[in-house]
């Protein structure tokens, strides 16, 4: 009786101890796509469909990785069949990073951060450009955070395709590599320019006292617009981000506030660029908040429901 | 020889004024009734002549008419004479409409705004809103595996789709 008792006690103890099959495999898999870039360098062409706002716009990116840390992407046409690169494309090109490494958190800091944020599980197998790859979502804990579903390469940990949903489910992005070269040649030697020097702020910072749930402060870097000095403030949940912007404002309109006169129709306070005046503001990529806060202009971007962004506005002392 | 001598003196004295005669020619005038009548037609023509004067009326304009012009009541005339204090209220008057008319036509956006320089204004917020999404995408790039792709495909996108507008305000979905 006793040895029955206890051969029924020891599989719910087993249970009991260890984590589900497919959380535990979710995360070593997600843990290796943050070693990948540091162990490989790749190129490749992608293909990016975008919905901004409700019509898919499909485009060809190239994509050029140098491990450890540096990427390049440019759109290239269509017939452009080129698969290695020897230099930028037509087009504006994007170098990453473009500043210093200082406002990246360590890669466990990041990976813990996102798991207390973000719930992974493993979706089943896929194909990316020839490739097996295993297919993760990442979702978030509480509502009002983008998600992800990322197709992960078995042999090498790379992330071969990355579907975006915004805060409010709606589609943002999918990007996926139709070629893939783990042997990118020549195009490894590539110069990459020098990141620009970040100064300090030269001037004392507003901070928030209120900051979304599970987000964090990373770090802080000076930017210079127009001769102007300007700070970015970071925070982070692991996986989403917030920028916080603030400069001295000089002879600037004053920004309305959508609540004193009621309703807008321009959800959009402030002068703001055409992209951001279109469509549905609540199906937006990104969400953007000004405010004139003293002698301050303030701007927060994230992709994260505006009334928090206005929140965090709001606290800032 | 009296009357002649009277009438002399009445026809050189300031104004034709029997009053201002020395004594013994008003003696003969107050006595002799034909000078008196010559005394009294020299004085309205004195007066008529005065009038004309002060009312710079053309030399051929009758002197009654001038008389008349003269005797006519301040409140009827062209030139009100004012006192201190009306002429205060006048001006004060005359600011207070000039301020209700500028305040009327004050603008009301900031000269930051004004259709003048407004597009200038705008592509400024534009440049800086674009710096600022593009350290936002650096930044979001950095975060999570993967997302440099995704999100650097967003921002590039949104800044060929401003590039391709143009003119800020023709913004069609």
């Amino acid at each position: 009786m006793t040895r029955r008792g206890f051969l029924l006690l020891v599989p719910l103890a087993l249970i009991g101890i260890q984590p589900p099959a497919h959380c535990a495999n979710a995360e070593s898999i997600l843990r290796r796509t943050y070693k990948a870039d540091r162990l490989y360098s790749y190129v490749g062409r992608q293909e990016a469909t975008l919905s901004l706002w409700g019509s898919p716009t499909k485009f060809q990116l190239m994509f050029l990785h140098q491990r450890p840390n540096r990427d390049m992407q440019w759109p290239i046409r269509p017939d452009d069949n080129r698969d290695h690169p020897a230099g930028p494309g037509p087009g504006p090109g994007r170098f990453m990073p473009r500043g210093p490494q200082g406002r990246r958190l360590p890669a466990e800091e990041r990976l813990s951060l996102l798991l207390r944020n973000y719930r992974l599980k493993r979706e089943g197998t896929g194909q990316v450009a020839g490739r097996k790859a295993t297919v993760l979502s990442i979702s978030p804990r509480r509502p009002g955070n983008p998600s992800q579903t990322l197709w992960i390469d078995d042999d090498t940990g790379i992330v071969l395709r990355n579907q975006l949903r915004n805060c409010f489910g709606a589609m943002v992005s999918d990007t996926a590599f139709v070629k893939l070269d783990l042997n990118p040649g020549p195009a490894n030697k590539l110069p990459f320019p020098d990141p620009p020097k970040r100064p300090e702020p030269g001037f004392l910072l507003l901070r928030p006292t209120y900051v979304p749930t599970g987000y964090q402060y990373v770090a802080t870097e000076g930017i210079e617009i127009r001769g102007q000095q300007a700070a970015h403030l970071m925070y982070t949940d692991g996986l989403n981000t917030i920028s916080l912007f603030q400069r001295i404002r000089k002879d600037e309109p004053p920004v309305d506030d959508p609540h004193r006169d009621g309703p807008r129709r321009d959800p959009h306070p402030g002068p703001l660029p055409p992209w951001a005046r279109r469509g549905d503001p609540h199906k937006a990529p990104i969400q953007i908040v000004k405010r004139h806060l003293e002698d301050r202009s303030v701007t927060l971007i994230g992709d994260i429901p505006r009334p928090e962004l206005e929140k965090m506005a709001g606290s800032l002392r | 020889m009296e009357c002649k001598r009277a009438r002399a003196a009445l026809l050189e004295s300031p104004r034709y004024r029997a009053e201002e005669l020395p004594l013994p020619v008003r003696d003969h005038l107050s006595a002799c009734p034909g000078c008196q009548r010559e005394a009294r037609i020299l004085a309205a023509m004195g007066d008529a002549l005065a009038a004309r004067r002060q009312v710079h009326c053309p030399v051929d304009i009758a002197p009654w008419v001038a008389l008349r012009a003269q005797e006519r009541t301040p409140g009827r005339t062209w030139s009100v004479p004012t006192s201190p204090l009306r002429r205060r209220l006048a001006l004060g008057a005359v600011l207070a409409v000039l301020l209700g008319v500028g305040l009327w036509h004050r603008p009301q956006q900031p000269v930051a705004v004004r259709p003048g320089n407004a597009a200038a204004t705008r592509l400024a917020e534009a440049e800086v809103v674009d710096t600022y999404l593009e350290a936002y995408a650096e930044f979001r790039g950095t975060q999570a595996p993967g997302t440099k792709q995704g999100v650097g495909v967003v921002v590039s996108q949104l800044r060929s789709d401003q590039d391709q507008v143009g003119d800020p305000e023709a913004g069609q979905p």
